[in-house]
């Protein structure tokens, strides 16, 4: 499950910020709850991803003042939204030809 | 507990070339995420965190792609302002009293070298920065580069900006030498010119410098100019001459076309086909001579394994 997942970091992580801005261990969490736990990553990993969706300008962050520190927030571009959406299409058919072909 | 870990990651990160305020960035988001996880009640934070000399090489190969792909971006903007700087100075001779014989300077000797400067590097600088940001366009839809890939990028930036200093300190030696001859305002403008050019040049080295410190992922080779141009190799005419396997053949191609283009600008502008043979034929030699010096280095024909 681990290894299957390595190539759909990028997916998963601009579907939880599709939802809302949050920071790196909030996309942690947000994985491991909406999988049921299922998706437990090497939680460090995640920073790398991120830093290579803002090098492809899909995502953005900015330092925010928290009740007691600052804290790095990730919100999704305008590009990753339209990223997202094209993604999310062919995740989704690819699982329908998958199902086919296995039902 | 969360100072240990940090203080093995900080080193982690340091082993790998990521310091200053990158390394900052990633120890803070870091600490933020354990503190919060610990908060949460997780149990041991730090191990699922991951091990720290992976993370730091993962931040590495990352910033080590995006750093090399900015570097170009600010190498080909430097190069992109030094190439107006030159078009506009020698727009302006005219204006400044005509063109003087390149070769009938003052000091005895410089004229090949003027020579070369002034018509030759420009020429390097442009296709060597062409071929940064070629890979840099492309590495826009690739995950991490690898080490040799981004090797490659780096020389080829460091030729382009190496090839443009070489031209500004050829213009400004040609305005030096062109002094009674040309107007003095043009030539105060021209060094002028070149002195606020420089620095560009220098920043932007040093920029391709940095990018080259974080560790790059180990990848794969870096390949050639025919991987950068695929798409176009793929048309029927161009895949018939099997360029990628013989890379001469390119340079010949190239060679010819230059020279074509050099006989017929010299023709032109002098008014007899023997100087336009005279450059067509400077031309292509020294393109042949350029491919056969800078070709691995610049990516237009691959490395030997």
């Amino acid at each position: 499950m681990q290894d299957s997942l390595k190539g759909h970091v990028d997916l998963l992580l601009l579907s939880v910020l599709g939802e809302e801005p949050t920071h790196g261990y909030g996309l942690v969490e947000a994985l491991r709850t909406r999988s049921e736990g299922a998706f437990d990553l090497a939680e460090g990993t995640v920073y790398p991803a991120l830093y290579r969706l803002e090098r492809h300008g899909l995502v953005e962050s900015s330092w925010v003042d928290g009740r007691t520190r600052r804290r790095r927030v990730y919100r999704l571009t305008r590009k990753g939204a339209a990223a997202l959406r094209r993604e999310r299409t062919a995740w989704d058919r690819y699982v329908n030809a998958m199902r086919a072909v296995l039902a | 507990m969360t100072d240990d870990f940090l203080r093995g990651l900080a080193s982690s990160l340091d082993a790998v070339g990521v310091r200053g305020s990158a390394a900052r960035r990633v120890l803070l988001e870091a600490r933020d995420h354990l503190e919060e996880a610990a908060r949460d009640g997780e149990e041991d934070p730090a191990r699922q965190f991951g091990d720290p000399q992976q993370v730091a090489r993962l931040v590495a190969a990352e910033l080590a792609t995006g750093g090399t792909r900015r570097a170009t971006f600010t190498s080909f903007g430097a190069l992109a302002l030094t190439g107006l700087g030159y078009v506009a100075v020698f727009a302006l001779v005219p204006a400044a009293g005509g063109w003087t014989d390149l070769f009938g300077g003052r000091v005895a000797g410089a004229a090949p070298v003027l020579a070369l400067g002034v018509a030759l590097l420009p020429q390097i600088a442009f296709v060597a920065g062409t071929l940064a940001l070629l890979r840099a366009f492309r590495m826009d839809r690739t995950p991490e580069a690898g080490a040799a890939e981004l090797r490659l990028i780096r020389h080829q930036n460091w030729v382009a900006l190496g090839a443009a200093g070489g031209t500004i300190a050829a213009v400004a030696a040609y305005a030096l030498d062109a002094q009674g001859d040309l107007a003095s305002w043009w030539v105060w403008a021209t060094l002028g010119l070149c002195l606020a050019l420089a620095p560009l040049l220098v920043v932007a080295g040093v920029r391709v410098a940095r990018a080259g410190a974080p560790m790059a992922a180990p990848g794969a080779a870096a390949g050639d100019v025919f991987d950068d141009l695929d798409s176009i190799m793929r048309i029927a005419p161009l895949r018939r001459l099997g360029l990628p396997a013989h890379p001469w053949r390119f340079a010949l191609l190239g060679a010819a076309a230059v020279g074509a283009v050099g006989f017929a600008g010299g023709w032109y502008a002098e008014g007899d086909p023997g100087s336009g043979l005279v450059r067509g034929g400077f031309e292509a030699v020294a393109l042949v001579i350029c491919f056969a010096a800078l070709g691995r280095t610049l990516g237009l024909r691959r490395t030997k394994m």
